[in-house]
């Protein structure tokens, strides 16, 4: 049999659907159980389907867009939902329709459990009675396949393929192209219509007993770049000493959350790395993967041994302006097909490096995981790709010859901003106006110093037989110099470095939460650093759910913009780090307390980013609605913060 | 397509696996897209696709309803030019 996917919200042309400008979907309210690449996107009683986020998952497509649970003609009425970990959740509903027995409380209930796997979504129903007579019913299950692919789907558009299936022993296998699902209900009636496969059981539930039957759908997609990691997770919870609760509760959700967040590349299934977030980025970043082994190093050096390593294999090699490859440099982000936007005619390649930050940062990671124990040897091995970091920071880092490092899309058709905030309206004027590219953002140089310099003290200590590293500190201490000339502004909020340099080379004045990642990193001088840590602890800064990305003075404030006052759980992170690390504790642990507060109202499962209003006027901190979640750097984060509170 | 085999300084064989024989399939995808040299767009559109910010939605019915009408008329005039010029439109 062939299908297409009849159920689809698609608003495709030539369908008959009206011509509405589809909306990327929102996720705030939707229940995630994942276990990369997979993932199931819920409504809160189990039903997938309500909206275009729901699904069933695995790598960029989504296989299927439907699952629904019936009993008998009946719809079980959601009563809660209780995650187990990141990758299992039992959610709970009434049947009060067949439950008949004259009393006041329910007493037949229909538990789900769903459990994720690497390639498999699994789905225990379990009918309980507690009344005195035999239930005779039925358990039904719709699945809609789907194969849409990701980037529509963030699009709000669903542009879901054909299918066939073919009928196996007590299930189904459907195929579209190279994804396969194999769906299997043993003791179960499975037939299609409609576009759906239908799973049915008949089912007599004796006099208060319960019933369970389980529905399995395993996935397979040849073309898959990333895959389950072949092993298991060695890490431990850090031991911390704090009577916080809320630490702990944080660092034990974080840890399920980035374990069923790790992924590998095919061909080195033992190197392991952190997928970005759920559901938009199940793939390797260079930025994020960094930042997360980064933050995850109190916990374990192996995720960032594998990352590094990983990220050593793609290094750039050759110039190539419609990717952003560069000799050198480390990349932006892997997909297994070219990133196309429905609609635009615009493609982005599967391997992209529009990043101007990743390189740096990979050198810090190198640098900070040696520091924590990883191995000579491991770091030896990499040192050839750390020569090549650092002489892509020294030259191409730089495209207009200044000395700073920035960046421009040559292609137009690119990332406009291509630092860790990479929205089109991320860089701005304290006025609002946006700031014209080549853009040279301040963190940026204040990761190149520090790459630089701990790139000179790893080859001193290691060696590589060049002798020059005097001249790589000698370049460190001029973009110091150059920094401190260039980059500090005044205004009515105080004086501080500017976001970045714009194409004419001035400083664009507004007060962001960049600064804060410029603390320890060695680019700013005592007094200086003392100056940014108390900026931002002002009420102007930090929300008391964390620190917003920009100051609520500047024109182009809005809580829920996404780069322009919302707080990032990995921004507020990185800033306590540096406050740590620059020993400014009573300001870093002025910062962790918001992310605590705003962790307790996430239940310990921090999202990507959350709006910037603040904690007094806001009894909870307002979800941003796509934003991801799990979210790797999110998670990670409670490591600098367990950190901050136990120094 | 880029020349991939150009030698850098630091070239190197120390971390296991070179980068050609990294991902073959990806690698097949990479030279599929690099043949496209004619690919332009908005810049934010891609910004925001790209990152996670909140989109703004996209146009793309509205964009191509205009684009499907136009074809009615370029099918019509296909199909009466065909007949003038003794072509049959069926097979016998």
């Amino acid at each position: 049999m062939t299908s297409t996917n009849p159920t689809s919200e698609t608003t495709r042309p030539g369908d008959d659907e009206p011509a509405v400008r589809p909306l990327q979907p929102l996720l705030h309210d939707s229940v995630v159980v994942l276990r990369a690449p997979t993932q199931a996107w819920s409504a809160e009683d189990g039903d997938i389907g309500a909206t275009v986020i729901h699904g069933i998952y695995h790598g960029d497509t989504r296989v299927a867009a439907g699952l629904r649970v019936r009993v008998g003609d009946t719809d079980p009425e959601a009563v809660s939902v209780a995650p187990r970990g990141a990758t299992g959740a039992t959610f709970v509903s009434l049947v009060r329709e067949i439950d008949g027995h004259g009393g006041a409380d329910p007493r037949v209930r229909l538990e789900r459990r769903r459990d994720v796997s690497a390639g498999s979504v699994v789905e225990r129903l379990t009918l309980s009675s507690g009344v005195d007579h035999t239930i005779e019913t039925s358990l039904v299950v719709e699945l809609s396949p789907d194969f849409s692919t990701m980037s529509s789907l963030k699009a709000g558009i669903v542009d879901g393929a054909e299918w066939s299936g073919e009928p196996i022993e007590d299930g189904i296998v459907i195929s579209s192209g190279s994804v396969t699902l194999r769906v299997t209900a043993p003791g179960a009636v499975v037939s299609t219509a409609d576009g759906k496969v239908r799973v049915s059981w008949p089912l007599d539930v004796p006099p208060h007993a319960s019933e369970s039957r389980e529905l399995c759908v395993a996935i397979t997609d040849e073309s898959l770049v990333v895959v389950a990691p072949r092993g298991e997770v060695s890490w431990r919870a850090p031991e911390g000493t704090t009577s916080d609760p809320r630490v702990a509760r944080w660092v034990a959700a974080a840890l399920a959350d980035l374990d069923a967040l790790r992924l590998a590349l095919p061909d080195h299934p033992d190197d392991e790395f952190l997928a970005a977030g759920a559901p938009w980025f199940f793939t390797l970043f260079g930025r994020d993967s960094i930042w997360a082994a980064r933050l995850l190093l109190p916990v374990t050096t192996d995720i960032a041994a594998s990352t590094l390593r990983i990220l050593a294999r793609l290094q750039g090699i050759a110039h190539d302006p419609e990717s952003a490859e560069q000799p050198g440099k480390i990349m932006h982000e892997l997909r297994s097909a070219p990133l196309t936007i429905p609609g635009e005619g615009v493609t982005l390649p599967p391997v992209y490096y529009g990043t101007v930050d990743a390189t740096a940062l990979w050198v810090t990671l190198l640098a900070d995981a040696y520091a924590a124990g990883m191995s000579e040897l491991a770091v030896t091995e990499l040192l050839p790709t750390l020569r090549g970091c650092l002489d892509w920071i020294i030259q191409p880092g730089d495209n207009d010859g200044d000395g700073f490092l920035d960046y421009v899309d040559l292609t137009g058709h690119g990332l406009a901003n291509q630092g860790w905030k990479d929205s089109g309206d991320s860089i701005q004027w304290r006025d609002g106006r946006l700031a014209e590219g080549p853009i040279a953002l301040c963190e940026v140089q204040g990761y190149a110093y520090e790459a630089v310099m701990a790139g000179a003290r790893l080859l001193e200590a290691l060696g590589d037989g060049r002798d020059d590293t005097q001249a790589l500190r000698s370049w460190a201490a001029d973009l110091k110099r150059r920094f401190a000339e260039a980059y500090w502004v005044e205004t009515p909020e105080g004086r501080y470095p500017a976001v970045a340099l714009d194409a004419h080379k001035r400083p664009v004045d507004s007060l962001t939460s960049n600064i804060g990642h410029l603390l320890g990193t060695g680019i700013l001088d005592a007094e200086e650093e003392g100056t940014v840590a108390t900026l931002l602890i002002g009420p102007s800064m930090s929300s008391g759910f964390g620190l917003r990305t920009l100051s609520t003075e500047a024109a182009g404030y809005w809580p829920l913009s996404y780069h322009g006052g919302s707080v990032w759980t990995h921004d507020t992170a990185i800033a306590i780090a540096g406050l740590v690390r620059s020993g400014h504790l009573e300001q870093a642990r002025v910062l962790s307390e918001g992310l605590l507060t705003a962790a307790e109202r996430f239940s310990f499962r921090m999202p990507e980013l959350y709006s910037g209003d603040a904690a007094d006027e806001f009894s909870s901190p307002t979800p941003y609605p796509a934003a991801c979640r799990p979210q790797a750097w999110s998670a990670a984060a409670a490591f600098a913060v367990q950190t901050a509170v136990t120094s | 397509m880029t020349d991939r085999s150009t030698p850098v300084p630091w070239a190197h064989e120390q971390v296991e696996g070179a980068r050609g024989d990294v991902l073959p399939v990806l690698e097949r995808v990479v030279a599929l897209h690099r043949g496209d040299a004619e690919l332009t767009t908005p810049r934010k559109g891609v910004a925001s696709l790209a990152s996670g910010q909140l989109g703004e939605g996209t146009p793309y019915p509205l964009q191509l309803a205009p684009a499907a009408i136009m074809m009615i008329s370029v099918a019509v005039k296909f199909f009466i030019l065909h007949v003038e010029s003794g072509t049959p439109v069926k097979g016998p």
